[in-house]
């Protein structure tokens, strides 16, 4: 399960204490935080040779791509309007204006946005990018023979619905001339500067331009990088090339000349000896989840080649309330019966701290109520459940971590009555599913990581009652509740402080009143690198390396 | 007819058995017969008795199911806790949070939960130690995976020597139209990719049939049953179609049809006793695939379902621990190894006790 | 031999038509709404209904597998990946040269090993050497082939490092940026696969080449050519081996088939990306037309391999024509 968090679908407006895109969230301090940023011994040059075990990137097409290796990679072959800086945490989950010159004017009650694009930048092949650039990426997103996930991102921008129609059709709502860009909404949409930071709204040289990337649903493997790298070549199920942009003029780093992922898929024990032994720089993809208490005691946390950094991020059951889980005593029950610190240890040490609430411990706002045990009391389960037997189906990932966790909430259960059965699928599969509402379960092994650092993303995406459709729920425990939903709604639209307190104590109410789902964990990234490479830094919004700042040594 | 000059070598040395069978017992009457045949399965009997290693295949098989269908329960009893019982608090190496190892000690609350003042904390011991971080005792896995993989094997076994013999029988002893019809089934199912077949099918179909257990089998077990059993049955069916073949046009046949006996008890009463041999023999001999079998689609996660053990299941979750803990791929290899060999080695001794002539 | 050939293609065409059907049944009727499926991520109404009409789903169901074989036949596509939208023809077109290079590999491996034990064992029955064949081919076929390769990649791979643990190289043309290529990478990586794959085949061919080496060593022909004072290697190889290797060449044929179905094992353990590993992925991903234009490409190859075998036969063996 390592690294395989579901980057979230928001569609929903969120308050406007977001606008002014200036850091929203400051990490609590935690013991295992704090990679040193300034590296002495950092070299330039050289190719870094990476794997991706057990997995894969889904596109490497921006339009396309929405997962988090992909976004990995996407980080440093673009330049967004806005972006996140190459810092680790706190520093690199605030916007700076980086395709655009600055902030952009907003006008007409928060529905207009003017940009200004920095002149003189240039993609990887030479063809210059100005506001054109940037249309062009909303013109393809839109397009509806790309069949891009990024639609919900940018509906709200006038003509956005009309394209989605036509692929001849381009977005009205989006104007280009020369270096200014102009993005008109129909309501006013405060956190459209968070979503402009999406690698889907990557700049692409524009239809006729020179490396102008095609309109196919099954994406381009190679376009024109505007960031600090650009994406030389790939092979689908095969290695991705990574060169430095020569035309990149930008202040982010750049530190090695060529990045290699060489192999996707890898075998976790196959890759992991490789980083031992140096063939490998950095794997993706994760480690072997027993490798962890080891490396850390040869070679420390956060020293020299092993880094623990708490990731914005909560692990938990969905319990869907559509079916058996109707029953808010028998949610609770599960919620008594749930073996947290035992969930955690099966993914390796240092996997995470454990949980029993929604919002994750590092967000701001969270208030620690201690509601639920972090080890199971049966006897208070037990005596919540009622006596009867009954039966549930948990759907859970095919990876290894995964199949032992369906195995230990289904034992969990069995002390409570409940006959669990374990259905298991690959893991973009497995939220497909539960993100569809007819689909017949009653718990889903889910975990979510923030979009963005607000507590919006974590419950108002995942708890709000009025976001269930028919299919594409980032609500899987579709918890649909009149009173609640109002909270979320009122919380949504506060301004700083207020705002942050009334989503913890909301955070905690609805957890102990309501429990619709079953917490568990607030997850670390977890990374190893080998001899040779240095300049590791967490990018937190990425919660990965930062592939522009890894170096050789 | 082209690829009838390839059957008989699909059955290469083993071709020559069920008919020497035949021969030796085929030739007289129905009543004599009976008589004869007494004599013929003391003979067996005594050409089996000298197979020392044969024996000892029998008897380790006589052996594995006194240990998994007994052993196992009582194995549980004396240990104090199930094969499916999780300490995931309490079977992990507190230094490494790995699984415990082999003889391990330890004191565990109820429900697998680290010890608590006030509450009654029992020392329990894991033989082979723990299976994974969920900390279940590998010992009484092996065990009651034994249960499930017998069941597997020797239903499908079952199953497939079933329809393989009905089909089998029906082809050739009638002949004509119905025979062309199952050869030509049987080639059609002999060209499928048997096991990418087996593999899809088991993930699309098991997951419906898994509740389906009689009551009496563990989830899944009727699944593979199925599904292995569906695709096994053209083997038996062409030796026994080739065993009929030449039994049929034999006097004792003739025999009973001037009498007019009908077709069904002919087959019955005097065409099935002869192919008592050959389905002993191939049923030892399929059950011993049918083991692999299981362990291999379990191993691919699409066989017995969560949580109960197979020696496939185990074979399953070991590579995980490949780095720290690599003797957890060594045990259920080991089962399945043994468990084969013993099958193996019984058909090869009765296959040579049946048919002296073939004997290596 | 014009009519052996006629009969014996259109007897392979009855075969991919009832194989299809078959398959076609079991994957697509069998799941509950495919359109449903194919609509992913975005399942409105209007998809479902789309990709009905697009499935055909909304016609009677021989003109559905009508048109599936229309596709399949005219246009040779096996459609789309519902899970990343690939071409199938191409996603089967990376993996068919991995499960090729084992399967085929794994045979010449088996040959190499079951020929000389084979033949060796048969000359010197009863001696140390038989009975260690013997105890080979006990082992042989009562190991489970992941178990195997398991702990062979674990021991010659991890502990002494010698091979690869796992994975695989492309022989030729290997992707830019990939981690290695070339032919003797390829051999480097596959040893450990070829050998795994093949000790259960090899030691089903020691035993089936002794068996019938001992039993053409008692033929008439061998005695008579023996009593008449020709040299013994010229026994050996004239009369002796060439009986005995020829049912050899048409075992190799079907068991070549069947390994392409046992390879998904060999695959899995060394994370080969071949047919094997794409039909389980594509099981968990939901991802049906992966899944059906694997088994259809199998099955295929297994047809239009065995009929090459067929034929090649009719050509050693002229009897075969007549019958």
């Amino acid at each position: 399960m390592h690294k395989r968090l579901w980057l979230s679908v928001v569609a929903v407006a969120i308050g406007a204490a977001l606008l002014v895109a200036a850091g929203f969230a400051s990490p609590a301090n935690s013991s295992i935080s704090g990679a040193k940023s300034s590296f002495a011994g950092a070299k330039t040059g050289g190719t870094l040779r990476l794997n991706m075990s057990s997995s894969d990137v889904d596109y490497i097409d921006p339009a396309l791509a929405y997962y988090q290796l992909s976004w990995d990679i996407l980080y440093i072959a673009c330049r967004p309007l806005l972006n996140y800086p190459d810092k680790p945490s706190p520093a690199g989950s605030r916007l700076f204006p980086d395709g655009a010159a600055a902030f952009p004017k907003v006008s007409n009650g928060g529905k207009l946005y003017t940009f200004k694009i920095r002149s003189g930048m240039k993609f990887s092949n030479g063809v210059p990018i100005t506001a054109k650039s940037y249309k062009a990426a909303f013109d393809r997103d839109a397009n509806p023979k790309m069949e891009s996930p990024a639609v919900p991102f940018f509906s709200d921008i006038v003509g956005a619905t009309d394209a989605q129609g036509n692929p001849k059709t381009p977005v009205s709502g989006v104007k280009a001339k020369g270096l200014t860009l102009s993005v008109r909404l129909t309501k006013a949409g405060p956190d459209i500067l968070s979503r402009m930071a999406m690698l889907f709204f990557c700049p692409v040289p524009a239809p006729g331009q020179k490396g102008a990337p095609s309109v196919t649903s099954q994406g381009v493997n190679t376009f024109p990088g505007s960031g600090p790298y650009y994406v030389a070549a790939r092979t689908p199920g095969g290695p991705i090339l990574i060169k430095r942009n020569k035309f990149y003029k930008g202040p982010r780093p750049h530190n090695a000349s060529a990045i290699s992922v060489v192999s996707v898929n890898t075998n976790v024990d196959t890759s992991f000896t490789q980083v031992q032994r140096g063939e490998i720089n950095y794997d993706m993809g994760g480690l072997p989840p027993t490798a962890h208490a080891g490396l850390a005691k040869k070679y420390g946390i956060n020293k020299q080649r092993y880094f623990v950094h708490p990731v914005i991020a909560t692990r938990y059951l969905g319990l869907n309330n559509q079916r058996l889980f109707r029953n808010t005593k028998l949610r609770k029950a599960v919620n008594y019966a749930l073996d947290r610190k035992g969930m955690i240890n099966l993914r390796g040490a240092y996997a995470g701290h454990p949980t029993d609430q929604l919002l994750p411990s590092n967000l701001r706002g969270y208030k620690n109520a201690g509601i639920f045990p972090f080890r199971p009391n049966f006897t208070q389960a037990k005596k919540l459940a009622g006596s009867g037997s009954r039966s549930a189906v948990m759907y859970t990932t095919t990876s290894p971590i995964g199949v032992n966790q369906g195995t230990l909430v289904q034992a969990d259960l069995k002390q409570i009555g409940i006959d669990v059965s374990v259905s298991k699928f690959g893991t973009g599969t497995m939220y497909k599913k539960c993100g569809t509402k007819s689909e017949a379960f009653d718990i889903c092994n889910v975990g979510w990581i923030a979009d963005y650092p607000d507590p919006f993303d974590f419950m108002n995406v995942l708890l709000s009652g009025e976001s269930i459709h028919d299919s594409n729920n980032n609500n899987y425990s579709y918890f649909n509740n009149a009173k609640y939903n109002r909270q979320m709604d009122a919380a949504a639209r506060l301004f700083g402080p207020k705002r942050f307190s009334t989503y913890g104590s909301l955070d905690t109410t609805i957890m102990k009143n309501a429990a619709p789902i079953a917490a568990w964990d607030n997850d670390n990234d977890r990374e190893f690198i080998s001899g040779k490479t240095g300049c590791y830094t967490n990018q937190p919004v990425y919660g990965l390396a930062d592939l522009a700042l890894l170096c050789l040594k | 007819m082209p690829t009838s000059e390839r059957d008989r070598e699909v059955l290469g040395a083993q071709a020559g058995l069920a008919s020497a069978v035949a021969v030796e017992t085929g030739s007289e009457l129905g009543e004599i017969e009976q008589v004869r045949a007494r004599g013929y399965w003391e003979q067996v009997w005594r050409r089996f008795r000298r197979d020392k290693v044969a024996i000892g295949g029998g008897i380790f098989i006589v052996l594995l199911f006194l240990i998994a269908f007994a052993g196992a329960p009582l194995a549980k009893d004396w240990l104090g806790h199930g094969p499916n019982d999780v300490y995931p608090g309490t079977a992990l190496d507190p230094q490494t949070q790995l699984p415990v190892g082999p003889w391990a000690h330890f004191r565990s609350g109820p429900g697998g939960l680290p010890c608590v003042s006030g509450i009654p904390c029992k020392s329990q011991l894991f033989i082979l130690g723990a299976d994974s971080q969920l900390g279940r005792d590998e010992f009484l896995r092996l065990l009651y995976g034994a249960q499930t993989s017998l069941e597997v094997a020797i239903g499908a076994t079952v199953l497939s020597m079933f329809l393989g013999v009905l089909l089998g029988a029906i082809a050739g002893y009638f002949g004509g139209v119905i025979d062309a019809l199952i050869s030509r089934l049987t080639e059609i199912v002999m060209a499928f990719p048997i096991l990418l077949f087996i593999v899809a099918l088991a993930s699309t179909v098991g997951p419906r049939l898994n509740d389906f257990t009689l009551g009496i089998f563990g989830k899944g077990v009727l699944t593979l049953v199925f599904v292995i059993g569906l695709f096994a049955w053209y083997y038996p069916a062409r030796i026994i179609r080739a065993q009929i073949l030449s039994l049929r046009e034999k006097e004792f046949v003739e025999a009973a049809r001037m009498v007019g006996a009908s077709d069904w008890r002919i087959i019955r009463s005097h065409l099935l006793p002869h192919l008592v041999a050959p389905i002993i023999v191939y049923s030892s001999l399929i059950i011993a695939q049918n083991v692999l079998l299981e362990a291999g689609l379990s191993f691919l996660g699409i066989g017995i379902p969560l949580p109960t053990a197979s020696w496939g299941n185990l074979l399953s979750s070991a590579p995980d621990y490949y780095l720290t803990q690599p003797w957890l791929m060594l045990w259920p290899g080991f089962a399945v190894l043994l468990a084969t060999l013993a099958f193996n080695l019984l058909g090869d001794g009765l296959r040579d006790a049946f048919d002296p002539r073939g004997a290596h | 031999m014009i009519r052996y050939l006629i009969r014996r293609l259109l007897w392979a065409v009855v075969l991919f038509v009832a194989i299809t059907i078959i398959t076609y049944i079991i994957f697509f009727m069998i799941p509950t709404d495919p359109a449903r499926k194919a609509c992913g991520q975005l399942v409105t109404p209007a998809c479902v209904k789309s990709a009905r009409h697009y499935l055909g789903l909304d016609r009677p169901v021989y003109i559905q597998y009508y048109k599936f074989l229309e596709r399949l036949v005219v246009h040779q596509s096996l459609g789309r990946s519902f899970a990343n939208r690939q071409n199938i023809n191409s996603i089967i077109g990376r993996a068919a040269p991995i499960t090729a290079s084992l399967v085929f590999g794994g045979a010449v491996t088996w040959l190499l090993l079951a020929i000389p034990i084979g033949i060796l064992s048969a000359l010197r029955p009863r001696t140390l050497l038989d009975r260690s064949a013997m105890v080979f081919v006990l082992v042989g076929i009562s190991a489970h082939p992941v178990w195997i390769g398991l702990i062979f990649s674990w021991f010659f791979g991890y502990k002494l490092g010698i091979t690869p643990i796992a994975g695989y190289c492309e022989a030729f043309s290997p992707p830019q940026g990939a981690a290695c290529g070339g032919v003797v990478q390829w051999f480097y990586h596959m040893i450990l696969p070829w050998i795994t794959f093949a000790i259960l085949f090899a030691a089903l061919y020691v035993r089936m080449i002794r068996a019938n080496v001992m039993e053409t060593l008692n033929e008439d022909y061998v005695r008579t050519a023996r009593a008449k004072g020709a040299p013994e290697s010229r026994v050996m190889f004239k009369h002796v081996l060439r009986n005995a290797m020829l049912p050899v060449v048409t075992m190799l044929g079907m068991d070549i088939a069947l390994g392409l179905g046992g390879a998904v094992f060999t695959e899995s353990v060394y994370s080969l990306h071949g047919l094997g590993q794409t039909l389980v992925q594509s099981l968990s991903g939901d991802d049906l037309p992966t899944t059906q234009g694997i088994v259809v490409f199998g099955t295929l190859a297994i047809i239009v391999f065995n009929l090459i075998v067929d034929l090649l036969y009719a050509f050693i063996d002229p009897r075969i024509r007549l019958t």
